[in-house]
């Protein structure tokens, strides 16, 4: 984080709706160029947290400061923010994505020349060149997305927010809409606060992940700390039972570093750590014993798991 | 003031990529309001036999025109609101940095200009189609109405305000389209207590003036533009107060 300098920040805001507290003391901020991501169930508060930082709602308490000024309500520094709300509500469908693109950047107090060819720019980067005459209407749900994209990117804003911006979008389009972001961080160093459903995505994509529950934060760092939690690797052997004890003898003393499990009901040894030198262990172990094994798969903790075991900890 | 300038030219820009995507529209609703004033002006043609009642025609299908000009002054403030809470991007609009209400007041300037320009169309096709000419000074009377409007996008902004709250207000806004009918055909002046009665005065001044040709009084003109302040004012005061709600209750867009 400290790499990165402020652009965003929220210290201790609060939201409630009659007895529901929807926002408990939110504090977390965006390094300038650096991609985080907003995570958390149905209902934790994430759009909430979207909707404050453009005051679209008004919040009860705290205070959000963007590129070092405190914004007490909708002005000026909403010219160097792009948004994507959740879902269809962020183009005008009787118009065409160029249209919508124009449109928008001229809302926002940009319609020079520059606009005109950061239009042509985004839809070659976009891929919607085939579709860039046709109403956004008649466009399917990615490329809706993709155009509501191109809105929101236009005008080189310090930061973007997206919220769910991969719901509904197929594999191909996730993927050149990852390429997308990443390649407009790159070139024009512009921050993303990002809310998804999507770990993959996620995971692909951000430089730091925080977690919300229930209107409070649980977790804010990085992709790795929130990885490092769990186990880094995952290491799974099909076998029988015995095989399984035996590796327990085998890995006595490592008890502190592993985890060593066995379901019963795939017969799969499953063993989790940090080092290496555990799963050569283990494997030379069963080499050396003759042990013929049906299956064997290694893989590093998801981000997924990560994230499912955090709330399961959160909620213990 | 360069940024409202752009602003405005991005509204009118708008305006008429919408009029040309929904052209059906822009044509049959245009073709529809020249049959209704050509129906006023043939009836002058049957029916008048002195010179009163061809006054009194004149000032049927001259009140017409006001109706019509005061009808799309008040809808162009709601429009924005309603229409586009239901085309879904209305959120979107607050992110306007100079915001949404000088949206709302610039998107007004647009449709009270699309509606004078409509307005002399339509009044000049009829007419021509007729052959029957109604002796009007236009720019006096863009002029009076200019003064006047602000009181009815007063009641426009109260309507919006009111819509995002509630969210569907359409037998409030049906209701309006009629009570202006009443508001234009009050007599308002001299001052009277219907004097009070937004936009009344400022008919009332412009039935006088333009198609009476009587002299202007300025303590009359004066009224008109007291009245329209007065409630472009309470208007906005109350839009503010109404957006609060609607942001402290997160319901901005949730339609």
């Amino acid at each position: 984080m400290a790499k990165f300098k402020e652009i965003l920040s929220l210290n201790k805001v609060n939201k409630c709706y009659g007895d529901l507290q929807a926002l408990e003391n939110i504090s977390f901020s965006v390094g300038k160029g650096e991609i985080v991501a907003l995570i958390g169930n149905n209902g934790s508060g994430k759009t909430t947290t979207i909707r404050s930082i453009c005051h679209l709602l008004k919040y009860d308490t705290g205070n959000i400061h963007f590129d070092g000024q405190e914004v007490t309500e909708p002005g000026p520094y909403l010219k160097k923010i792009g948004v994507v709300l959740e879902g269809s509500r962020n183009c005008h469908w009787r118009l065409n994505p160029i249209q919508n693109a124009k449109y928008f950047a001229g809302l926002k107090g940009y319609n020079n020349s520059k606009i005109k060819q950061r239009i042509q720019y985004f839809i070659e980067i976009l891929g919607l060149n085939k579709y860039q005459n046709m109403e956004v209407g008649k466009l399917s749900t990615g490329n809706r997305q993709k155009t509501a994209l191109l809105c929101s990117l236009i005008f080189e804003p310090k930061l973007t927010l997206l919220d769910e911006p991969t719901l509904g979008l197929d594999i191909e389009t996730t993927e050149a809409l990852k390429n997308a972001i990443l390649k407009q961080v790159a070139n024009e160093g512009t921050s993303l606060l990002i809310t998804s459903h999507n770990m993959d995505f996620i995971d692909k994509i951000c430089d730091r992940v925080i977690v919300i529950e229930q209107g409070k934060i649980v977790f804010n760092d990085t992709l790795e700390k929130l990885k490092n939690r769990l186990y880094k690797y995952e290491l799974n052997i099909v076998e029988s039972k015995q095989t399984y004890e035996h590796l327990q003898t085998q890995l006595k003393g490592y008890e502190a570093d592993l985890s060593l499990d066995f379901n019963c009901r795939d017969a799969t040894t499953s063993i989790k750590f940090n080092d290496t030198n555990i799963a050569l262990s283990a494997l030379s172990y069963l080499h050396n014993k003759n042990i013929h094994i049906q299956e064997l798969s290694m893989h590093t903790c998801s981000m997924e798991k990560a994230y499912v075991e955090l709330l399961r900890d959160n909620k213990l | 003031m360069k940024k409202l300038f752009n602003l405005f030219i991005n509204e009118f820009k708008l305006r008429l990529f919408e009029m040309r995507q929904y052209w059906f529209e822009t044509i049959s609703s245009t073709i529809f309001i020249i049959i209704v004033f050509s129906g006023l002006f043939y009836g002058i043609k049957l029916f008048s036999t002195d010179i009163a009642t061809n006054e009194n025609l004149d000032s049927l299908v001259f009140g017409f025109f006001i109706w019509m000009f005061a009808s799309s002054a008040y809808i162009s403030v709601t429009s924005i609101v309603v229409e586009n809470n239901q085309k879904g991007f209305v959120e979107q609009l607050f992110l306007c940095p100079l915001g949404f209400k000088t949206l709302i007041l610039t998107r007004a300037a647009v449709e009270l200009i699309i509606g004078y320009l409509t307005m002399l169309l339509v009044a000049f096709i009829s007419m021509a189609l007729t052959g029957n000419w109604l002796s009007v000074n236009f720019a006096s009377l863009f002029l009076l109405l200019t003064i006047a409007t602000p009181s009815l996008i007063g009641l426009g902004l109260i309507l919006s305000g009111l819509a995002f709250l509630f969210k569907k207000v359409e037998t409030i806004t049906a209701l309006m389209s009629i009570l202006i009918i009443g508001l234009i055909s009050t007599s308002a002046l001299p001052i009277n207590i219907f004097s009070a009665l937004p936009f009344s005065s400022g008919a009332s001044l412009a039935r006088s003036v333009v198609l009476k040709g009587e002299p202007l009084i300025i303590l009359d003109l004066f009224a008109v533009a007291a009245n329209s302040i007065a409630y472009f004012l309470i208007g906005i005061y109350l839009f503010s107060w109404l957006e609060k709600k609607t942001r402290e209750r997160n319901l901005i867009g949730q339609y």
